[in-house]
């Protein structure tokens, strides 16, 4: 980015935050919240008072006909994202790169909706994300229920189940985060290596 | 020991070769027009997966090898003159020889410079192997945070503020090794107006070299010119051929808001400086291309470069306007523009090329 958007990202965090979506009721604050619970969604900024929120579910049909168009793999990681985080968050293709990279034989797809694609591409562009493929998937028909994703999102998905692990981050940072997005899917990405599918969190739990 | 040998090397670097302010003897470079010559390219020869990512700041060290500052990867890369990587230095986190906001990272003497404006504004020292050397903060009362610096030679690094600030006065300063202040200037409170709106669309780009520093605005329309004294010796038009418009006037005529109603951006598609480099002889290389706040600016795509040589008279003589692929990112210790490429159209490499002046008519 030109020194004068890297100047100004941290401006439009708030707004991108204030613009950011309803939370699902399953998602959960990275403290262990029950994937299970099916309270309301919370639609109050306290929903965001999380750096990174945990997010187990099922994959809608829709999704999963996409995923499955791009690629026949055992195992995707799934990339969400919208305009407002490739403006804003400065860590971002860094860290998807190291996402990419730590999954590895797994294929990486970048998501969004289609009228944020275009953007979605030029940033992967730009930050050689490399990506295997980009799905046309909008983030409140991702998951069943119609809860909407938050992105930036990264998801682990097993081709033949509709299982769903990840983590978002709702919550901006200008830079470097101290855990990143492949650090906080790390239990999840040596399980993609494999065929089998990751184990339900929902029973685990 | 372990603990003495950072401190040493860091002050090792730091120390004064005494050749302050003898360039402000630059002569003027003669008012033939000139064009912008190529060298051949040396492709950058990057390990699969790991490609330099965003490529910023370049600059050459004594034994000819290329810095380059990845400001996505938050780290420094370090190749070559055939290109082969020699080393990566640094790494994204928040200790000792990590960056959180990689801004600049530049050869300095046999060492390497780099700035984090986290942290404070903290200045990382890392010795000819890569070592970690030590670090310390630039931040100084009554001296605005840099945002970003440059080395201007053996002993003078620029600091560069964040704009716009409370008080828009003093934005560049020149400092010693010893972290003492040589100068400071450039006022832009009457430029940038007080429309906090503004902050979403500006930034001070600036460098030096040979006795003059030049300074626009990202999203203004001039160059300013100064001595190493900060003295104002003059201030001319960016683009001189198509005058660029600057962001402020944008927002002011979409009612002071930065955002348009439909979700877009009073500047989107408006031509703005992103890249500025200071060369020899009182001249200064400006790359130009139009922004858009959504899909943003790839420098290693290219755009326009104009080459202005200041005059005596305060003003400034176009040399050269050419269209370039590449990303504009410094200077080599020859003073010839370093250039950053990619290899296709797919940006799957990069490739370094290095510009010259030469007059139109030998180039024919």
């Amino acid at each position: 980015m030109i020194p004068a958007a890297r100047a100004v990202g941290s401006g439009a965090i708030l707004l991108a935050l204030a613009g950011a979506g309803l939370l699902g009721a399953r998602l959960t604050d990275g403290r262990g919240g029950s994937a299970a619970d099916k309270r309301p969604a919370r639609a109050s900024a306290a929903a965001f008072d999380s750096a990174t929120l945990s997010l187990h579910g099922m994959l809608t049909s829709a999704a999963r006909v996409e995923l499955t168009r791009l690629t026949r793999a055992g195992a995707v990681v799934v990339v969400l994202l919208d305009t407002a985080d490739i403006r804003v968050c400065e860590d971002l293709g860094r860290q998807i790169r190291e996402l990419r990279t730590r999954a590895d034989p797994a294929p990486l797809i970048v998501a969004a909706d289609t009228a944020a694609m275009v953007f979605v591409r030029a940033f992967a562009r730009r930050e050689h994300l490399r990506p295997a493929g980009f799905a046309a998937l909008i983030p409140g028909n991702l998951l069943v229920d119609g809860v909407r994703v938050p992105t930036p999102a990264a998801l682990v998905v097993h081709t033949g189940s509709a299982d769903v692990v990840g983590s978002s981050h709702p919550r901006r940072f200008a830079n470097v985060r101290v855990r990143s997005f492949a650090d906080e899917l790390s239990p999840y990405l040596p399980a993609t290596v494999g065929s089998d599918p990751p184990p339900d969190s929902r029973r685990s739990r | 020991m372990r603990r003495i040998l950072p401190a040493a090397l860091l002050v090792c670097a730091f120390l004064s070769s005494g050749c302050e302010g003898r360039a402000d003897l630059a002569a003027t470079r003669g008012a033939a027009r000139r064009q912008l010559v190529l060298t051949p390219p040396i492709v950058l020869q990057d390990a699969a997966g790991k490609l330099l990512a965003r490529p910023d700041v370049a600059s050459e060290d004594p034994a000819g090898r290329i810095v380059v500052t990845d400001v996505s990867d938050r780290n420094i890369k370090i190749y070559d003159e055939r290109g082969a990587p020699v080393r990566v230095v640094g790494r994204a986190g928040h200790g000792p020889g990590e960056f959180t906001a990689l801004m600049s990272a530049q050869a300095y003497r046999d060492s390497i410079v780099a700035y984090d404006v986290e942290s404070g504004g903290r200045l990382s020292v890392f010795a000819p192997d890569g070592r970690f050397a030590g670090a310390r903060r630039l931040a100084v009362a009554g001296r605005p945070m840099p945002f970003s610096i440059r080395v201007i030679d053996d002993s003078l690094l620029l600091l560069i503020a964040a704009i716009p600030t409370r008080d828009n006065r003093g934005l560049l300063s020149l400092i010693r090794p010893d972290g003492s202040t040589r100068s400071r200037f450039l006022d832009l409170g009457a430029y940038l107006g007080r429309n906090p709106q503004l902050a979403g669309a500006v930034g001070l780009l600036a460098d030096g070299a040979a006795g003059r520093v030049f300074a626009t605005v990202a999203g203004g329309d001039s160059v300013w010119a100064f001595d190493y004294d900060g003295r104002r010796l003059g201030a001319f038009p960016a683009d001189p051929v198509q005058p660029l418009v600057t962001a402020r006037s944008l927002i002011e005529a979409n009612g002071g808001q930065l955002r348009r109603p439909n979700g877009g951006f009073a500047v989107d598609g408006n031509r703005m400086a992103f890249e500025l480099v200071a060369m020899d002889s009182g001249t200064v290389a400006v790359e130009i291309a139009a922004y858009d706040g959504r899909l943003g600016i790839d420098p290693v795509d290219g755009g326009t470069f104009v080459v202005s040589a200041l005059s005596r008279d305060g003003k400034a003589r176009l040399l050269a306007r050419q269209e370039l692929a590449g990303a504009l990112l410094g200077r080599d210790r020859r003073g010839r523009l370093l250039i950053l490429r990619y290899t296709s159209p797919e940006a799957e490499a990069h490739e370094l090329v290095r510009a010259t002046l030469a007059p139109v008519e030998e180039t024919r």
